[in-house]
């Protein structure tokens, strides 16, 4: 090959990684500067987004990268929440050990919950899960009326070092932060020889095992990691609500994270993401369709809109079907083919 | 003693509900390989439905109920999940929570938030047995039903052409094809059974507590009495839903209402952990 038809190519590829850092830049800028441009309320719901995110994704690793269908994260929240809760409030420290230390239970409940998943798959597997987020709702239940009280446990204001950061701008970068953190770590993992060998699992355990992959090491680390990830955004959430209380750990809160990951494309990172905002913003739209042509409150004429909550109940199970039958890889889905389209249109694709 | 045997009584009849619900979640588990977790929304839209007309008596009530559910059910099958035969279970899992959601907000708008409530199938609510001993007459009628149902559903199973179709279906969707039998329609037989199943259950858990959506919360015994009955086996599932229901109650009876869960998912870890199979499986069912 001659040095004239490899230069434009190492080029192209340099321009491509140029392109994609300016890109990088301009995201990391755009998020961190969004609460100095947001009014409140929407700086809330862009916290809660990088919340659900940060939530989502590992949940995403979990079931779309090592297609281990879990309804467990509500009860991962759950102990995250109570760790913290224990950690902030009973010994007096601050959010960063009780980030760790709810990290630790985390991974050690996960990786007895991921136990069952060494020998059922499946139907059985996810009935395990369901089994689990009963028991450990339970479980914080009575942690929470012998420890915090029927009120449950009420967070302080979030300080860390005598700063204080209660404000919605700070506890957004706060969330942010974390939320980046998780992303890089997933990222990481899965373009790693480990990430490949939890796709191989995915796919055949029985097949990675020839190969050589420790199968049930995989699968239980995958579990302990995406659990401590889970229980610690479970830390931030309850700091977000300002308390944990074990009735907010339903299993429909479950089921919020797995649509996520549905509507946002399975066992990809920027699925997650498109998910969690999609997933967040459905009820935001619908209280401002329902503010503006609604009857208001209370009204029982009126058609629909006067029962927003009920019709957001229809509206979440529709896009839940929706997405399954119609757009079975999510939005990133339709990002890549819009992408592919474009590229074709301007007549640069050089993927196809 | 007699609070030990009342509490095992009532639990058989409570448990005999979960066994309909149960053997509704066996007839899909069986056919398509999909766990449905709408068993719950159908189970409370036939209370609300009852409920509704409970003017009419219970049982004219019932009726309309099993017939309006289902309908529903079945026309879900032909809707949504018809098209993901083969899809495997994440994505039929999650279209029948989406179809939960869905039920649930419109018996809501239909019915109003208020709790309704169903008169009982029989007149005098109590009966005496010597001892001390008392049943609700509504649990009786349960129980009659469930077995009723049980053996009814068996012999469809194993003696008529359509439990042939569902069964060769199930087994090998491709040959049954190939052999006659149209795997669309024989699945949307099983979700209207699995639909009228629902329905029953979900009237007399009304008529026995109130009619609103709480009754959903029912199923997950259902669960519990599928997989500790064995995921594949009919009388499994009603023996499986009574075990469940003896359980919840003498938990319930002995450590306090907040038990009652709980123990009920102990035993259903125990068993998925030491027997997947259950009680009355065949070992080999795993899907994987």
């Amino acid at each position: 090959m001659s040095a004239a038809s490899a230069t434009p190519r190492v080029s192209a590829v340099q321009v491509g990684w140029a392109v994609r850092g300016v890109a990088l830049v301009v995201v990391a800028v755009l998020f961190i500067e969004a609460p100095n441009v947001l009014s409140p309320y929407w700086t809330l719901i862009a916290t809660q987004v990088v919340l659900a995110f940060a939530i989502a994704a590992p949940l995403n690793m979990l079931t779309g990268n090592a297609g281990q269908f879990s309804l467990g994260n509500a009860a991962f929240l759950a102990i995250g929440a109570y760790t913290g809760a224990y950690v902030v409030l009973k010994l007096d420290y601050q959010l960063p050990i009780a980030l760790v230390v709810a990290g630790v239970i985390g991974a050690t409940a996960g990786f007895v919950v991921g136990l069952p998943a060494l020998r059922l798959r499946g139907a059985y597997l996810l009935m395990s899960t369901l089994a689990a987020h009963y028991l450990v709702v339970f479980a914080a239940q009575r942690f929470q009326s012998a420890q915090f009280g029927a009120a449950g446990a009420i967070f302080p204001p979030l300080q860390v070092g005598g700063v204080d950061l209660s404000s919605p701008r700070s506890m957004y970068w706060v969330i942010l932060a974390f939320a980046a953190a998780v992303a890089l770590v997933i990222y990481n993992v899965m373009w790693s020889g480990y990430g490949r060998a939890i796709e191989a699992v995915k796919e055949r355990d029985l097949a990675a095992a020839a190969c050589g992959i420790p199968v049930a090491r995989t699968k239980l680390s995958v579990w302990a990691l995406t659990s401590a990830l889970i229980a610690m955004a479970g830390v931030l959430q309850a700091y977000l609500i300002g308390a944990a209380t074990f009735e907010y750990y339903t299993l429909d809160l479950a089921i919020v994270y797995v649509a996520i990951i549905i509507v946002g494309g399975l066992g990809s990172l920027t699925g997650s993401f498109l998910g969690a905002c999609f997933i967040t913003l459905v009820p935001v739209a619908m209280n401002h369709l329902t503010e503006k042509y609604g009857p208001g409150v209370g009204s029982t004429d009126g058609g629909l809109l006067s029962h927003p909550l009920e019709l957001e109940t229809i509206v979440y199970g529709a896009i839940i079907i929706g997405f399954i039958i119609l757009r079975p890889e999510g939005l990133v889905g339709v990002v890549r083919s819009v992408g592919r389209l474009a590229g074709r249109i301007t007549g640069g694709g050089r993927r196809g | 003693m007699s609070n030990f045997l009342n509490a095992v009584l009532s639990g058989i009849g409570f448990g005999s509900l979960y066994g309909l619900v149960a053997l509704g979640l066996v007839v899909i588990f069986k056919s398509t390989g999909i766990l449905n977790f709408s068993a719950g929304a159908l189970m409370a839209l036939g209370g609300l439905v009852a409920a509704s007309m409970t003017g009419n008596g219970f049982w004219i009530a019932a009726a309309f109920a099993v017939v309006v559910v289902t309908v529903v059910a079945g026309a879900s099958n032909v809707v949504v999940m018809n098209p993901l035969l083969g899809r495997g279970l994440f994505p039929g899992v999650m279209v029948t929570i989406g179809l939960a959601s869905i039920v649930e907000g419109i018996s809501a708008i239909k019915f109003g938030a208020r709790a309704l409530f169903l008169d009982p199938p029989v007149q005098n609510p109590a009966i005496d047995l010597p001892g001390e001993l008392t049943i609700s007459s509504t649990l009786l009628v349960s129980l009659v039903l469930a077995l009723s149902a049980t053996v009814v559903l068996s012999i469809g199973f194993q003696r008529t052409g359509v439990g042939l179709q569902l069964r060769a279906a199930a087994a090998r969707p491709e040959v049954a094809t190939m052999f006659g039998a149209n795997p669309a329609r024989i699945f949307t037989y099983a979700w209207a059974v699995a639909g009228a199943l629902a329905a029953i259950a979900g009237t007399l858990l009304a008529s026995l507590t109130v009619a609103d959506m709480s009754i959903a919360a029912f199923a997950v015994r259902a669960f519990a009495a599928m997989i500790v009955g064995g995921v594949d086996s009919l009388g499994g599932a009603m023996a499986g839903g009574i075990m469940i229901g003896v359980i919840e109650l003498l938990a319930g009876t002995y450590l306090g209402n907040d038990y009652r869960i709980p123990s009920t998912m102990i035993v259903l870890m125990a068993f998925l952990l030491l027997r997947p199979s259950g009680m009355f499986g065949t070992p080999e069912v795993v899907r994987p």
